[in-house]
């Protein structure tokens, strides 16, 4: 049994979504263009996932197993159309730049599976600390991610498009979009996740060496 | 260029002309193994310490399966002996120390064999000792048992009864270009074609093939063939053999035929085909005839330092024939028969059986090892294969250990002829990928049923 | 000569000393002719491309096995093969930093991952290209006056990222200021190695005499392009270009022996080879007219060698068995 802590930190490091449970891989692939995109929809998804555990770490007792699935994804949903709702009010640029990405959530495979193989099966505090774990782990991951590819695509961080918050790292020519468009097209994300992937697993490997 | 665009397998060299054939003298010490040729073997029926005499027979086998065991030498049979084959397996041999005077059975011949009824001459053959040579070496007398057409004598006795063999096809040419014992042999016929004749005559009466196809190299200049053929009615067909696997037993049944045989588990002969070499024909006029068993061999020997084609009695030391050849330098490989299909051996002290038809010689600085780097896929095998399997794809199911996908891609179809191998840039042991798999598939079946 | 060690090995015994490096080799030999041409055409800036490209990929393979503690792979010749081909498949006016980012791509992403030679999907240097060619697609159309072309280049064609063709000249209107002969002995615009559709011709005859290739995806290939081509044409003068044209100019000839014929990309199966060639040179031709502002042969290629697993399913009946069970 893990202590409480380490229910909270394991998402971050040893079960962080993307590279070690490797779920929730559409959005990896499709929403981390940029920085912005990539902890937008891990915030998003981080609320869902925070607010569903508990509820369905509170209900887990009532619903009946046989309908468990359907009702998760109830839940999941009520969290989704709140989630979506608010960015569409409150952040409409970042909410055009997920665009379909955010109700997709709904069927997210990390928020799911970890109703069905955690919150179903743990206490309200254990779950809540699960989900904000690894919520933050997979924005964290997506973060990476999105800054990676935006970096090396087109020489620019957007942290909050809304607020005009962006750096520009690698200043680019008159007229130029671009720094290196592979990076920022689909085939670019599968490449910069292997990448991630190889070098997750390298450390480990040297880590586990070391011990 | 070895690789044609027209035809599938490769092209390999051939002497122009065979060497002479040269007698390597009795040895004075034979190791006869029980076993010749594939099959159980056989029982011995003397006592250690009898006094044999060449021709005599040494042991025997239950009928149906295996050949008789003649001494090829006179002299005392002195000891049971375990005796190592290439393959793996141990078999007891008798040894006989000889006295030096190579005195002979008094053969009981029978000047009208032809009169004698299948079963008899099935039985003399089987006494003979003859065995199909070529790369499936079985006891003839089981090979044609067989593939005997279904008449009273034989169903009704409750032996095997497979499709009539319509044509029989005998083979003047070793498969493999680099040996030419059977070319030698062919060369020197003229004296021999009354035997020949017998020989098939003996064989289709026992069959009942229709016809008789005298399959030649298209190099060989046989006269006396030619009459032979032309007074009885026998088809002459000359294939190139340079055209490797041209000459082995699916492709020559093709070539008599027209038709394609399946050559999934060695099963060529169900088309009613029966291919024989040369060699095995004469044998059998001689243990159809003159009641003479087989004593004695052509072996073709291809080294660095020498060649020929010498003949030799069973359980010679390959070592002294190998010295009759002059090979002198160190030695890096043996191989009991051709370099294409023949067997890796690890030692010269190994006596001569019936299935070796030649031993191919490598120095230690012409030695080929596997690299056996992954499939590049080139394509080149199933270019040059003459199955038209893809065997680059069969390599690496059974790589991988994919026995079903090799089955289904017909992994058994396989002759293992080497063809593959010879062309694959990357240096992959293709053979040994083909054989394991079909082993491992062998074994599961037999497990399962 | 009793207890010498004999060495034991699986049948056969003799082969005929083909190896790998030798056929990329002969490979490398038979392009000669035509980066050759490309250099004569387009000058010293076209043979530093290609010097920087093969250099940029030795160097990338190198630290990747040296990294990875594989053994070393620069010896069967492929690295040399992979810089060689991208540089001539781009025009002679691009960037050095261009090629060398595409060389790295190709071993990188195209190579390396699958392991050892024999293993990618894709052949890697189209994936270094495809990568640069959609990353900039304004650079990698610096077309350069050849010194031997009947007609000036159009630089304005060449810089329009969006223009829908493949060479600059794939316009039905410019065809009738070219000469088919000018263009099949190499008087023309395009990549470095792949404007000489005669030497093109000669080297992959060189190759499939020398059984490296085999003709049967070339011939489809150029086949397919020249049957949509003629159709096309016929159908829509003004829309298509003839079928001469077509397969004359871009990198047709050179795809149809070079990329076609790759080992491990492209099918090994008779057939499958040959309705690999068709379907890709016909797409080749459907993306020339209705498609991508650059590079409709190597993207037709890519394409095709995601199918070759499928076309890998057409074999020939084996020896002997019934062809309905194939």
């Amino acid at each position: 049994m893990r202590t409480l802590t380490q229910e909270f930190t394991k998402g971050l490091w040893e079960q962080i979504p993307p590279f070690r449970l490797v779920l929730g891989l559409c959005p990896t692939l499709a929403v981390t263009k940029s920085l912005e995109g990539g902890w937008g929809m891990g915030l998003a998804t981080t609320f869902v996932l925070v607010c569903s555990n508990i509820l369905i770490s509170a209900l887990r007792n009532v619903i009946p197993p046989k309908v468990r699935i359907a009702t998760f994804i109830v839940i999941i949903a009520t969290f989704v159309v709140i989630t979506e709702l608010v960015m569409k009010a409150y952040t409409p640029m970042l909410s055009e730049t997920l665009g379909v990405f955010i109700p997709l959530i709904v069927v997210n495979c990390i928020i799911l599976g970890r109703a069905e193989a955690f919150a179903s099966k743990n206490g309200m505090g254990r779950s809540l600390l699960d989900g904000l774990g690894i919520g933050l782990g997979f924005t964290l991951a997506l973060a990476v991610l999105g800054g990676l590819r935006e970096l090396l695509g087109t020489g620019k961080l957007t942290m909050f498009a809304q607020a005009n918050l962006d750096l520009t790292i690698i200043p680019l020519g008159e007229g130029r979009e671009f720094l290196f468009k592979f990076m920022v097209d689909p085939p670019g994300a599968f490449v910069c996740l292997g990448a991630m992937l190889l070098l997750m697993n390298l450390i480990s490997e040297r880590s586990a060496k070391a011990a | 260029m070895d690789i044609s665009f027209f035809r599938r397998g490769i092209k390999l060299s051939r002497r122009a002309r065979p060497g002479k054939i040269e007698q390597i003298p009795p040895p004075g010490r034979a190791v006869l193994s029980l076993q010749q040729g594939s099959g159980p073997p056989a029982e011995p029926s003397i006592e250690i310490g009898e006094t044999v005499i060449v021709g005599q027979t040494l042991a025997q086998c239950a009928s149906g399966s295996g050949a008789d065991l003649h001494a090829s030498i006179s002299g005392e049979v002195t000891a049971f002996e375990d005796l190592h084959f290439p393959n793996g397996t141990t078999v007891k041999a008798l040894v006989i120390e000889g006295d030096g005077k190579d005195t002979w059975a008094e053969p009981e011949r029978d000047d009208k064999p032809l009169i004698a009824s299948p079963g008899e001459l099935l039985e003399r053959i089987r006494r003979g000792g003859v065995i199909r040579q070529g790369s499936e070496t079985k006891s003839l007398a089981e090979v044609i048992g067989e593939a005997m057409s279904p008449r009273g004598y034989l169903s009704s006795t409750g032996s095997t009864v497979a499709k009539p063999v319509r044509h029989i096809a005998v083979r003047f040419a070793d498969q493999d270009p680099h040996l030419d014992a059977l070319a030698a042999m062919t060369e020197t016929i003229g004296d021999k074609t009354a035997d020949l004749d017998l020989g098939v005559k003996v064989l289709a009466s026992i069959t009942g093939a229709e016809q008789i196809h005298f399959v030649l190299d298209n190099k060989q200049e046989t006269p006396g063939l030619d009459k032979l053929a032309d007074d009885n009615d026998y088809a002459v067909l000359r294939l190139d053999a340079t055209n490797y696997p041209d000459l082995s037993s699916p492709m020559v049944a093709r070539a008599v035929s027209g038709k394609e045989p399946d050559t999934a588990f060695k099963r060529v002969h169900e088309n009613g085909i029966l291919v024989l070499d040369v060699d095995t024909v004469l044998e059998t006029a001689l243990a159809a005839r003159d009641r003479r068993p087989v004593v004695s061999k052509l072996i073709s020997v291809n080294g660095p330092e020498g060649a020929g084609v010498f003949e030799a009695r069973l359980g010679t030391p390959l070592a002294d024939i190998v010295s009759a050849a002059g090979q002198k330098k160190e030695i890096g490989k043996v191989v009991l028969g051709g370099p294409m299909k023949g067997i890796a051996h690890h030692t010269l002290e190994f006596p001569l059986t019936k299935e070796i038809s030649g031993i191919t010689l490598f120095g230690r600085d012409q030695i080929d090892m596997a690299v056996n780097d992954p499939c590049v896929g080139c394509g080149l095998c199933s270019m040059v294969c003459p199955i038209r399997l893809t065997p680059g794809m069969l390599s690496r199911y059974c790589e991988f250990s994919s026995w079903d996908l090799a089955q289904e891609a017909h992994l058994f179809s396989c002759i293992e002829c080497g063809c593959c191998a010879y062309v694959c840039p990357a240096g992959r042991s293709m053979v040994q990928f083909m054989v394991q798999g079909k082993s491992e598939l062998l074994s599961t079946r037999r497990s399962e049923s | 000569m009793t207890n010498q060690r004999l060495v034991v090995s699986i049948s056969p015994h003799i082969k005929n000393g083909r190896t790998v490096r030798r056929m990329i080799v002969t490979t490398i030999a038979a392009l000669a002719p035509a980066a050759l041409w490309g250099f004569y055409q387009f000058g010293l800036d076209a043979l530093a491309l290609v010097a920087v490209g093969i250099t940029a990929a030795c160097a990338t393979e190198a630290l990747i096995t040296r990294l990875a503690k594989k053994r070393s792979s620069l010896g069967d010749g492929h690295a040399v093969l992979t810089g060689l081909v991208l540089a001539l498949l781009v025009p002679a006016g691009v960037p050095f930093w261009l090629v060398i980012v595409g060389a790295v791509m190709a071993i990188l992403v195209g190579k390396m991952p699958f392991g050892p030679l024999g293993g990618a999907p894709i052949y890697p240097a189209l994936v270094g290209l495809l990568i640069v060619a959609t990353s900039w697609p304004t650079e990698i159309r610096s077309y350069v006056q050849p010194t031997t072309a009947p007609v000036e280049l159009k630089v304005e064609g060449a810089a329009d990222a969006e223009t829908p063709r493949d060479a600059v000249f794939i316009d039905p209107s410019d065809e009738a200021e070219y000469k088919t002969a000018d263009l099949f002995l190499g008087k023309q615009v395009g990549p470095i190695g792949a404007i000489s559709p005669l030497l093109l011709l000669l080297g992959g005859l060189f190759l499939i005499l020398r059984r490296v290739a085999r003709w049967q995806a070339p011939l489809g290939f150029l086949l397919g392009m020249g049957l949509a081509a003629g159709i096309g044409h016929a159908l829509d003068p003004s829309g298509c270009a003839s079928a001469s044209f077509h397969l004359f100019t871009g990198s047709a000839m050179f795809g149809a022996f070079f990329l076609c014929t790759d080992w491990s990309s492209t099918p090994v199966t008779p057939w499958g080879m040959f309705l690999f060639g068709l379907i890709g040179g016909g797409l080749a031709v459907l993306l020339r007219i209705a498609g991508l502002p650059y590079g409709a042969v190597p993207w037709a290629i890519v394409i095709m060698s995601l199918a070759t697993p499928i076309f890998d399913r057409i074999t020939p009946t084996p020896f002997g068995k019934v062809a309905s069970h194939a």
